[in-house]
């Protein structure tokens, strides 16, 4: 009976134990193989993106507190104080304040809770599809063009944090545009101002107990670093306040931040950089909810995934360092598109220089710099990663109208084969938007 | 009416049977009953005249004394054969010449020992071992000649008995058997050889598949000549090869015999002379012999009652059949601390038997099966499941896959059969919550406390969890079924439907997806509040539920029954598995939360299995004797406990949990 009670006891306290480290301990790199054990009291399925940090639980929930806007802001804040927020929580306060009818909007884990797969809906909403109803009641009466809608039908046109695009004086300004035309011409890609005279192969200055091989040198020697005056001190050298800077084989995405601090800003903000944001291990393509190739599953995404260290190529990494990973229809279907089609012309020099589309030109799409001479390529690639509630305007308008390009959004199947084909049918909004639509 | 005569010849132990059962069912008041023996003691048990060797007395081995006769107004004539049967004028004709007339015969001859017709069987030291004189005249040739060796030959149950006897006493004793292996009437091969195995362990030496062909005595030592060539020299020579039917009066009568000898009957047992009967191992049924006592007990007693009833007549029509043919025969011999046990069809009719052995630590164990029946048995040591094997023999059972799987692992058929208590040894715990041993409950008994109450009031047997009342109830001998409590009922009830609720909620389809309501709110089984209210309420629950355990370990709570509590406890855990539904939503969840719900399912599920056990035991227990139930339950039991031990600590990390993140 004593010998029941202590191995009673050695197994409660193990349990225990267990389960208080699970709870309490924060994530630590060593403990890496323990993530699936840190995540035991997930009490369900993560929505996409969250999933990628799920193991460094404090992230979002403050103990015993739940999870505080701060929590959610501390990495959403600057998107949601872009322009355009008609529902920014400083709507609801100070002395204009717009009153909060029946629920108060400003939390985010409202609209937005987690772990709960079988109500989250798109864009990691799980409010009722009718939850407009509730402030905007009349709306239908109000507008003329809105009589035939219903309220579960808002989210269909109209994002609640951010309403800039099909709104109806937005699509009544761009009702007339034809498919394809290019009312904005692509940035000019940026070309970097050489720090120093350009360096030859002779003059690298790695130490000389490292054996680095003629390949390295000669890759490094032809690559715009060495045309910029970056020799291999640049970016293996860790600044030291010691003598001798310390020799860093394998630099971080830091050293890269030395000198482009936009882009990796950028990378670390977005679903492949933001495990690195958060000091956890370098998201895998193994970890990722889309197909992925099988043989790439453990590369960890750094800077040198898609740009190699010694001879960074921005071709490459527009197409091929994409295709090297992901493995779903969409991306299979790229070859055969238009979009490819005119890629390959550009890379011929069939076609004028930013007219080719690559898989970069919209996901990761130059953005004009503030002097729109140099532009810089926004490196979070979650910002344009879903075509209906992100990309309209920041890539499809550069080269199609609104009216296709709605058409094209609105048909699930044709974005699946990347746009292989043309839109199956003609959406409404536009119509409905200038008057022109026919019962 | 008057007396009719009846005169049987022979004194052995059928004649004798017969002459109980008579004397039971009241014959002698309508028969005149004559014995007449050539021995000079009355019936004595032929079983254990081996006794007579280790010193025994033949006085002891007396089944009736000549007072036992006389009482019963049976004339007893020993000493008195009887040389010939006169049918025609009913009389039989003993040796002193005197003629007896009779009007019913019943031959009741036994048979004598086989003789080899081999030289020298008739020498000084070659005996044959059937009479108590056979035996007393081997114990003074042993005691007179300091006899160390012995050959018997003949490796039948005799043959076996006397070699065991011989060992015993210190005698080297060697077997010379015809055949290929010993008991081959009983045993199969296989058991036979691991049996010879046993003996030459034990320090006897066993010759098969050899004969006598002679024997020569030079001094005091014989020597044995074998058909396989070999020689032995031994001291004495006991011949147990077999016996035959004394049926030399009835041949000389003109009774008809069987194809292998023996006086031939008929069901009725009847000769081939309506007046003569014969009943023993003189009788050939159907051209069997039978040269053991049972089937002469069951003729004795066959005989005797239809002799009664047949004078009788509103009995006339009822009279009993002997049907032995096709019966089974049973051999339970010690030889030595061997037991060998065989019963039914072991070795005979091999056609479309199969066998399935099975060596267990303690014995060598054989089932034989007539397509997947059971219809034969042996075994090479102990077997306590005898009784249970001759009535599956007998009905010819089927073995279920099970059992045969069973038999196969654990060289059993059945669980140990539940025991009557009295049987139990003193030691034996007969209520493990209080310790109260059979010992004490006797103590108890015989201080005047012969009720139930009084038992329980003055040894506190039965006085906790109650399990034991039937065994204590079985103990005064009073039907346990009085006790059955009225609570079992509930009990019974709220442990069903908790189980059919745990097992709905195990199998049912996931409910609908509910989205929460324009105005924020949630549907009940999602709200942050009813999920507190549902949670807490099933926690308040567990916590009272668990009053069974106070109750029954802790010795200072003696609040209420321990029957009141455990009622209580499945009505609290139907309760509990209701709110937890709603608690759920019917939805498993993930993770941690799978774990925990997993476990409580898994908890409450085995309780109420075994809720529904304790409330049916008393009754299953009756009902199905061999069923295991308080083995089950002791081990439902356990793993109950083992399945809530490390609940707790999961239920406060759950709770902690909801308010961590």
């Amino acid at each position: 009976m004593k010998k029941l009670w202590v191995i009673w006891g050695i197994a409660a306290a193990i349990l225990t134990g267990f389960l208080t480290w699970a709870m309490f301990a924060d994530y630590s790199p060593p403990l890496a193989g323990l993530v699936a054990a840190k995540t035991v009291f997930l009490p369900g399925k993560t929505t996409a993106g969250h999933y990628l940090i799920q193991e460094q639980c404090t992230l979002c929930h403050t103990p015993f507190n739940g999870v505080t806007n701060a929590a959610c802001l501390s990495c959403h804040q600057a998107e949601l104080m872009k322009g355009g927020d008609s529902h920014r929580s400083a709507v609801f306060s100070g002395p204009k304040a717009v009153q909060l009818v029946t629920m108060d909007v400003r939390q985010c884990a409202l609209c937005h809770k987690e772990h709960r797969p079988e109500i989250t809906q798109t864009g990691g909403v799980t409010v009722a599809p009718q939850f407009c109803q509730s402030c905007h009641p009349r709306v239908r009466e109000t507008r003329g063009t809105h009589v035939d809608f219903t309220f579960d039908m808002c989210r269909g046109c109209h994002n609640f944090h951010d309403n800039s695009a099909t709104n109806e004086k937005f699509l009544e300004r761009h009702a007339h545009e034809s498919p394809t035309f290019l009312p904005v011409p692509w940035p000019r890609a940026a070309r970097a101002k050489p720090l120093r005279r350009t360096l030859t192969e002779s003059e690298q200055d790695a130490p000389a107990s490292l054996a680095t091989t003629a390949e390295i040198r000669r890759e490094w020697a032809s690559s715009a670093h060495a045309r910029g005056g970056v020799n291999c001190s640049g970016c293996h050298a860790a600044p030291n306040s010691q003598q001798a800077p310390l020799w860093v084989d394998k630099p971080s995405h830091q050293a890269c931040a030395e000198c482009h601090r936009e882009a990796v800003d950028g990378f670390l903000q977005g679903q492949e950089g933001m495990r690195l944001a958060h000091n956890l291990s370098p998201l895998v393509p193994g970890m990722a909810r889309l197909p992925m190739h099988v043989k790439a599953s453990q590369q960890g995404l750094t800077c040198t995934a898609c740009h190699a260290a010694h001879l960074p190529d921005r071709r490459a990494a527009s197409v091929s360092a994409c295709l090297g990973c992901h493995n779903d229809s969409h991306t299979l279907a790229y070859a055969k598109s238009s979009h490819a089609r005119l890629w390959e012309q550009e890379q011929q020099g069939r076609i004028p220089a930013g007219q080719g589309v690559s898989c970069a030109s919209c996901h990761f799409p130059r953005q004009a710099g503030h002097d729109h001479a140099a532009a810089t390529v926004q490196h979070n690639v979650s910002a344009n990663l879903r075509p209906n509630q992100k990309m309209l305007e920041s890539v499809c308008m550069r080269c199609h109208g609104v009216p296709f390009s709605l058409d094209a959004l609105a048909d699930r199947p044709l974005i699946e084969r990347n746009f292989v084909g043309s839109p199956r049918s003609r959406t409404l909004s536009v119509q409905k938007a200038t008057g022109t639509a026919t019962k | 009416m008057s007396q009719e005569t009846l005169v049987v010849i022979g004194t052995g132990m059928v004649a004798q049977q017969f002459c109980e059962v008579l004397a039971r069912l009241g014959g002698m008041k309508s028969y005149r009953v004559r014995l007449f023996g050539e021995e000079a003691v009355s019936a004595y048990d032929r079983i254990y005249i081996h006794e007579l060797l280790l010193g025994k007395s033949p006085d002891e081995l007396i089944l009736r004394p000549p007072v036992w006769y006389a009482a019963h107004g049976i004339e007893l004539f020993l000493n008195c054969p009887v040389v010939a049967v006169d049918r025609a004028v009913r009389t039989v004709l003993t040796a002193a010449g005197e003629s007896i007339r009779y009007d019913k015969l019943v031959l009741a001859t036994g048979s004598v020992p086989k003789i080899p017709s081999v030289e020298g069987v008739a020498l000084p030291g070659v005996f044959s071992y059937r009479s108590c004189r056979d035996v007393e005249a081997i114990r003074e040739y042993v005691r007179r000649y300091g006899v160390t060796t012995a050959t018997i030959v003949g490796g039948g149950v005799l043959g076996l008995e006397i070699a065991t006897v011989f060992n015993g006493m210190g005698i080297a004793a060697s077997l010379v058997e015809f055949s290929g292996q010993v008991l081959p009437q009983h045993l199969d091969q296989e058991s036979a050889t691991v049996l010879v195995q046993k003996m030459e362990a034990l320090g006897m030496s066993v010759l098969l598949n050899t004969q006598v062909q002679s024997i020569r005595r030079t001094d005091s030592r014989l020597f044995l000549s074998l058909t396989s060539g070999d020689s032995i020299a031994t001291q004495i020579v006991i011949l147990a090869i077999g016996v035959a039917p004394r049926d030399e009066l009835a041949r000389a009568c003109g009774l008809e015999l069987g194809a292998r000898g023996g006086i031939q009957i008929n069901e009725r047992l009847q000769t081939s002379d309506a007046r003569i009967f014969a009943i023993g191992e003189c009788v050939s049924f159907h051209n069997t012999l039978y040269g053991t006592l049972a089937p002469g007990y069951e003729m004795a007693s066959i005989l005797a009652t239809n002799l009664v009833t047949i004078l009788d007549p509103n009995q006339a029509q009822s009279e009993h059949a002997f049907s032995l043919a096709p019966a089974p025969f049973i051999s339970k011999s010690d030889f030595a601390e061997i037991g060998v046990i065989s019963y039914g069809t072991v070795f005979r009719d091999h056609q479309g038997l199969t066998k399935v052995a099975v060596r267990t630590r303690r014995a060598f164990r054989t089932l034989v099966l007539r397509a997947g029946r059971l219809v034969g048995a042996c075994s090479i040591g102990e077997w306590s499941e005898l009784r249970w094997l001759q009535d599956a023999i007998d009905q010819q059972q089927p073995v279920p896959w099970w059992r045969a799987l069973r038999f196969r692992w654990l060289g059993q058929m059945v669980t140990s059969r539940v025991q009557h208590v009295s049987f139990l040894p003193k030691s034996a715990i007969v209520c493990h919550c209080m310790g109260i041993t059979h010992g004490m409950l006797c103590e108890a008994f015989s201080e005047g406390h012969t009720s139930v109450k009084a038992l329980s009031a003055a040894t506190g047997a039965s006085t906790v969890c109650g399990t034991c009342a039937p065994l204590v109830n079985e103990f005064l001998g009073t039907p346990a079924l009085a006790t059955i409590d009225t609570r079992t009922q509930k009990l019974f009830f709220s442990s069903f439907v908790a189980c059919a609720l745990i097992l709905y909620l195990v199998f049912a389809d996931r409910p609908p997806v509910f989205l929460p309501f324009a105005d924020g709110t949630e549907f009940f089984f999602d709200a942050r509040r009813s999920k507190e209210w549902t949670g807490y309420s099933a926690l308040v629950l567990a916590l009272l539920g668990l009053g069974v355990s106070l109750r029954k370990y802790w010795k200072r709570f003696t609040l209420g029954s321990l029957s009141f509590w455990r009622t209580l406890h499945a009505c609290l855990g139907l309760t509990c598995v209701a709110t937890i539904a709603l608690h759920t939503g019917l939805r498993w969840g993930t993770n941690f939360n799978f774990v925990l719900l997993a476990d409580f399912l898994g908890l409450t599920l085995i309780g109420t299995v075994l809720g529904m056990l304790m409330a049916a035991e008393t009754r299953l227990v009756l009902l199905l004797p061999d069923f295991p139930v308080r083995k089950i339950r002791f081990k439902l039991t356990r793993l109950h406990r083992v399945v809530y031990s490390l609940f707790p600590v999961l239920l406060v990390f759950h709770i902690l949990a909801s308010y961590f993140y």
